[in-house]
This record gives structure tokens, sequence and C-alpha cells, in this order.
């Protein structure tokens, strides 16, 4: 990676216990990985986490006053900062950043703090969001725990770990497809540079399954989408759905660019500047988006853009 | 023009994401709306008009028209949505 250059930042998440402290472990141990800094959030005063990691240096990083998601956001924003500052001089040299969260942290507020921080905007990219699920307790701490829900319902990837400890749990896979249809699912950890890769958000096949409070809504559309429907769109369902909407992830073929389907994401009612692709990546030219949510009806998303296409196209008929 | 059931299915919907109890039915005057405000076609450029309380609004749209029945429920204003200027998403 040439100096000065952007920066992915990826997400490490997962319940307590679910292996997120020996999956950077590994990271550091792995050559291949060296040029790595980690930012390690614990929730309490003693940095258990930290000093199992082996390997570290001054960019394996503590952040202990307080859980990432609820008190020290800004302390991120300027760890990060610092970080870019030391590597454009010179002081240290990484390629990628990874942040290991605490266990019971809602990985939204740091993907806010990471999305809504202008001066993050030159040197970082957010990579993806890992999410990882203990084979032997994950059925359990996901129907149990709402936290452990919204963490694979942000995910862009999941990795099932433990399988050396306990076999795959009957209904584990399902459980998840159930919180987050969109999100590849690995079985213990796969190939490490195939983990940090900027993750394939656009939406899969359609599938719709149903985990306890966790809502997924798909939309799809032949027609292509006017640019303001769209925009609409997103403006209505951050109004409506509030913090109901954990991610929304969309390919759209805009009316006003044929030929270059637009990628959209948002965490919440925050919105990543749309990017457009040169090309449709696959035969399906459709607009698709999936919205991950808690409680939002299965068809609103795909009602309010019928709603407001309708509006949009009899505006642009009466010129 | 989105039709009045359409428009019902989206008010249903969002009664159940605003957590207000009730129902929307369908009346002669409009749609009546948890029986706190009606719901019915304008004349342009007003595409909806909404009565609550004795009054009647105009509304252009039908963003503003949820957002006009939020109101008129006592729902607490929506979030507004922000276009992120830090790391973007790719």
């Amino acid at each position: 990676m040439i100096p000065g250059a952007v920066i992915p930042v990826s997400v490490i998440t997962g319940f307590l216990g679910s292996g997120k402290t020996t999956l950077i472990s590994r990271v550091l141990r792995d050559p291949a990985f060296a040029r790595t800094a980690v930012i390690v959030n614990e929730f309490g005063e003693i940095a258990l986490d930290h000093d199992l990691i082996e390997g570290g240096d001054e960019t394996l990083l503590r952040l202990s006053t307080g859980c990432l998601c609820c008190a020290v956001r800004s302390d991120l924003v300027a760890t990060l900062l610092d970080l870019a500052a030391r590597r454009a001089a010179g002081e240290i040299d990484f390629v990628r950043v990874l942040i290991e969260t605490s266990g019971l942290a809602d990985p939204a507020p740091i993907l806010h703090a990471l999305m809504t921080d202008a001066g993050l905007a030159e040197s970082f990219v957010l990579g993806s969001v890992v999410t990882l699920v203990d084979s032997l307790l994950g059925v359990a701490t996901l129907a149990r725990h709402v936290e452990a829900r919204r963490q694979v319902a942000f995910a862009d990837r999941v990795v099932v770990t433990k399988t050396d400890l306990a076999p795959l749990a009957d209904g584990l896979l399902a459980a998840i497809a159930a919180g987050n249809p969109v999100a590849p699912v690995g079985v213990d950890v796969p190939d490490l540079a195939e983990l940090f890769q900027p993750a394939e958000r656009v939406p899969g096949d359609g599938r719709v399954l149903h985990s306890e409070g966790v809502s997924v809504c798909l939309i799809r559309r032949v027609a292509p989408v006017p640019a303001l429907a769209l925009t609409l769109l997103l403006e209505a369902l951050a109004e409506q759905c509030g913090a109901r909407m954990l991610r929304f992830k969309g390919l759209f073929d805009v009316a006003e660019a044929p030929g270059r389907p637009a990628v959209v994401h948002a965490v919440q009612h925050v919105i990543s500047p749309v990017s457009f692709l040169d090309a449709w990546p696959g035969p399906d030219r459709t607009s698709r988006a999936v919205v991950i949510g808690m409680g939002i009806p299965r068809f609103f998303p795909a009602r309010l853009l019928d709603a407001i296409g309708a509006e949009v196209a009899d505006e642009m008929r009466r010129g | 023009m989105t039709s009045e059931a359409e428009l019902r299915s989206l008010l249903i919907d969002c009664l159940t994401l605003w957590e207000v109890p009730g129902r929307v039915v369908a009346g002669p005057e409009g749609l009546v709306v948890a029986g706190a405000c009606v719901v019915r076609a304008g004349p342009a450029p007003a595409r909806w008009l909404v009565t609550a309380a004795g009054r009647t609004r105009a509304v252009p749209s039908v963003v503003a028209l949820l957002s006009a029945v939020r109101r008129a429920l006592g729902v607490a204003a929506g979030v507004r949505a922000r276009v992120g200027v830090g790391a973007p998403m790719r």
C-alpha cells in the first residue's frame, strides 16, 4: 500500500466469549498481517484482553474508559487521527486497522463515529464489520440477548467460532441467517485475507427469514428508480423507523445514471455517500435493497418506495 | 397516485412503528387514523389533506403526510437522515 493511501478499518464484534481476542491474536501472529493496528475496547479498568493479545507494540492500543458504543466515541476518533498522523510522519507503519469491540457493544455508534467525522475521510475507509458467533453457545445467546442479535444484524460477515470445541449446533446457521440474510457466514476463522477484504454489501437472492425482534425487509424493482425517489425513501425511512433501522444495503438502477448501479449504505439514520459502480456486478440488473431492523413491518420499505415513486413519477409527467 | 388501500397499508405499518395502538378505518370522509385524524386525497398541488383537532392541513407528498399524521398523533418527531462525511463505506 502506498504511503498516504486510504486505510481500511474493520470492526470485530461478537458477544462475550465469542473469540474476538483469539482472532485478533491470530491476526497479529500472521506475518502477512503484521502491519495491522489494533484498537481494543474493554469495558472495565483491567485491560485483560489487551494483555492477552500477543505481539502488541505501539500499534496495539487500548481504550478502556468505557464501552465504545456508549462513552468513548471521541476517544476512538482521536485515536484513529493520531494513528494517521503518526503514520504520515513515518513513526509507525500499518496498512489496516482492526477495532475489537467489547462483548456487549452495539456496533451502530461505533460505525456512526467512523462515518460522520470528516477528519477521518482522508485517511480511512470502512472495511468489514465482522461478527463472531460461538458455535457452542450461539443459539442460546442469540435467543436471549438482543445485543447479540444486533451484532449479527450489523455484520458484513459472520464467523462461527469454536467449532473445534463443539460441532456446529443445530439451528445456528438458521438463527444467524434469520438475523442477517445478507452477510456471508464462515465456519471457524477462514482465510484472513478474505475476512478483511472490503465487504460484499450487495443484497443477494432475497431469502427472508425472521429472528425474534429482527426484521428483514426486501425491496426489489425492475424499473429504474429516480434519484429523487431514492433520496426521499432514505429520508423517510430514517424519520419513521428511527433507531429501529439498523442497516440499509442497496444496489439501485438509478434512472439518471443508466448502467452505473448506485451502492447505498446506511447505518441507522446515517447514510454513507452513494457510490456508483462502473457496471452491474452480475446479470441481475434489478434494483434491490435489504433493510435489517428491529420491529419494522416487513413490507413498509417497499410500500413507502411505491408511494414515493408514484408521486415522483407523477411530478415528472407534469414536467 | 397512491390508492386509498395502499395508503391504508402504509399508515397501518406506521402505527406499528410508532407504537400507537389503534386502527386505520376507511370511512366516507377518508381514512380515520387511530381515531385521532382523518386523511384524504386533496386537490393539486396538495396531494393530501390531514384533519386533526378540527383543523385541516394540506400536505404536498406522502413523506410530508406521514410527518403530519405523526404529529397529529402526538408521536415525537423522527430523526433526520444524515449523510456521513467521515470514512465512507464502499
